[in-house]
């Protein structure tokens, strides 16, 4: 009996301890990752030497790579208070070497772009790390139309490279899966007509709209074909304008007083009027161009 | 055949009332369960994680089966001299080896077999139970001749095993020597292409090392299909039938140079 208690006292106190120095443990190990030590889950060897090294399970160590990531992001980088963009850069570095890691062994692994798309374009305010890292799973993903939007979206939203983003939207849009989306396709016109290329934009959806069989589809090319059509005629005279007169006008209806245009082109976007920027851009899809920053994007 | 057959049969008798099979059993097992609740973690290529598990805990179990059960098999037959009294019967030594040969490669197919069965059963549950485009371009064939591919490679690195095993006077020698030979001929394709894309900077002498390498070291990466497997990508039956063929020669081959020198060997 008395070796009994014996027994379960030191079993009770032992498993005390184990939890009491357990807690601790953790807590201090929470700490010091908090204090800067993130660098403890960094990756023991470089990406290349780990795709060398991990033999046939290369797959499974991804796998672990990732959720190694997805957790250090979610217990050392979303600090109650804290903005994430407030980080210090050593923290996003690690994080990001590890996701690299993970790529490096399975560049097929969508879970590791999900992360990275979110969290070092918006977050970390990384957009051009993003970008690098998409990018090798735009070639490794072949099937994946959303990679391409993302990198498109990126350089829109972040870089304001409108010409980048077209061609991204114009990759995303001839990929399976995003072939249905006809949207994918006008933005990227429009984004091209944005950047002072309009009838690159026309010759590209005129080259789409060969090979579209869809009569919905065919219907949304052809109204932003006549949309840019006549940004086009507007954006002709805007520069016969700008060489007779040495400024841009202030408005279109300027370009019919001067007799350069016989007539003000009928906008086919929601019959608004046509707007000139102070620089002589042409937009057909914000009338108040003049008088407000530039819009992200509609349509 | 009417030796081998039974000495076949007989290794894997031995083999399946090996303490060792139960301990590599219950890890697989563990490892099974681990592929159903691992993938919950991930967002996405939930599929793609289960397949991962899955193939690898084969992988594994087969490897764990080579390096300790089949070693210890055929080294305790050397070690208690109870060769002796198979080759005191009418068996030769080739026979001998190809028997105990075969009798390993059913053990590895009926752990194979097994194993297999579990992982169709947890791509089953993970179809039924998770949204249609977690496992996107999902393809059984493929997974199929991932898990061929898989046994094979299994075979060939057992073939290996009886290669050292032939001539090793120790088998923790004969290990090690084929613990070597499996990292080397896993890793000898990413060397190689890391080398063609010039991501490693090396001497001309140690290029020219490696173009001899690769004829003598088996050339593992070839039966790994897992990626294919995992996410549905295209097969190319032409280089799965190059890869059939390849294993063919190099398997049959090594059995041979096994043959030869187990033949010599002083069995004192």
């Amino acid at each position: 009996m008395i070796r009994r208690v014996g027994f379960f006292t030191l079993f009770f106190l032992l498993a005390t301890s184990h939890v009491l120095t357990f807690m601790r443990m953790e807590n201090a190990r929470v700490h010091d990752a908090l204090a800067g030590r993130l660098q403890q889950i960094k990756p023991v060897m470089p990406p290349a030497l780990a795709r060398l090294t991990a033999g046939e399970f290369k797959g499974v160590m991804a796998d672990f790579m990732t959720i190694e990531a997805a957790s250090a992001i979610g217990r050392y980088l979303m600090q109650p208070g804290v903005r994430m963009r407030d980080l210090p850069p050593q923290a996003w570095d690690v994080i990001y070497e590890i996701l690299e890691t993970s790529q490096m062994l399975d560049p097929y692994f969508s879970d590791n772009y999900r992360l990275v798309q979110p969290f070092f374009a918006w977050e970390a305010q990384r957009p051009q790390q993003a970008i690098f890292f998409l990018k090798k799973g735009l070639e490794a993903r072949t099937w994946d139309w959303e990679l391409a939007f993302f990198i498109g979206f990126d350089y829109f939203y972040f870089l304001d490279d409108k010409v980048q983003a077209s061609h991204y939207l114009q990759e995303a849009y001839s990929r399976p899966g995003g072939t249905g989306s006809i949207t994918l396709a006008t933005l990227s016109a429009k984004l091209l007509q944005k950047a002072g290329k309009t009838e690159i934009a026309m010759a590209y959806l005129i080259g789409l709209l060969r090979q579209e069989n869809s009569e919905m589809q065919r219907k949304a090319i052809e109204l932003r074909l006549r949309d840019l059509q006549g940004v086009l005629i507007v954006e002709r005279a805007v520069v016969v304008y700008t060489q007779r007169f040495g400024v841009p006008p202030e408005n279109v209806e300027l370009l019919v007083k001067t007799g350069i245009l016989a007539a003000v082109p009928e906008n086919s976007y929601n019959k608004m009027p046509y707007c000139i920027d102070k620089h002589g851009a042409v937009f057909f899809d914000n009338p108040e161009c003049r008088n407000s920053t530039p819009s992200k994007i509609s349509r | 055949m009417n030796t081998i057959f039974p000495l076949a049969i007989l290794t894997l008798k031995e083999g399946l009332r090996h303490r060792m099979l139960h301990g590599i059993a219950i890890l697989a097992l563990l490892m099974t369960g681990a592929s159903t609740l691992i993938p919950s973690l991930f967002m996405y290529d939930l599929g793609k994680v289960a397949i991962d598990i899955g193939l690898s805990t084969i992988t594994m179990s087969g490897m764990l089966i080579i390096f300790f059960l089949a070693i210890n098999i055929i080294g305790k037959d050397l070690d208690k001299k109870t060769i002796y009294m198979v080759l005191a019967t009418s068996t030769s030594r080739a026979q001998y080896i190809l028997g105990k040969f075969l009798g390993v490669c059913l053990l590895l197919l009926a752990s194979f077999l097994f194993l297999s069965c579990l992982l169709f059963v947890t791509v089953c549950v993970l179809n039924a139970t998770l949204p249609h485009n977690v496992i996107a371009n999902f393809s059984w064939t493929t997974l199929l001749y991932a898990q061929l591919f898989l046994f094979l490679e299994l075979v060939l690195i057992a073939s290996v095993v009886f290669f050292f095993m032939s001539f090793c006077s120790s088998f923790y020698i004969a290990l090690i020597l084929s613990g070597s030979i499996y990292l080397i001929g896993t890793g000898i394709e990413s060397v190689q292409l890391a080398l063609a894309a010039k991501e490693i900077k090396t001497s001309a002498g140690l290029s020219a090392l490696m173009q001899w390498i690769k004829w003598i070291f088996p050339n593992l990466s070839a039966f790994d299909l897992k990626t294919l497997a995992a996410y549905g990508l295209p097969v190319h039956h032409e280089t799965l039938a190059l890869t059939f063929a390849y294993w063919f020669f190099y398997t049959t081959l090594l059995l041979l140079c096994t043959i030869f020198f187990f033949n010599r060997r002083e069995l004192s």
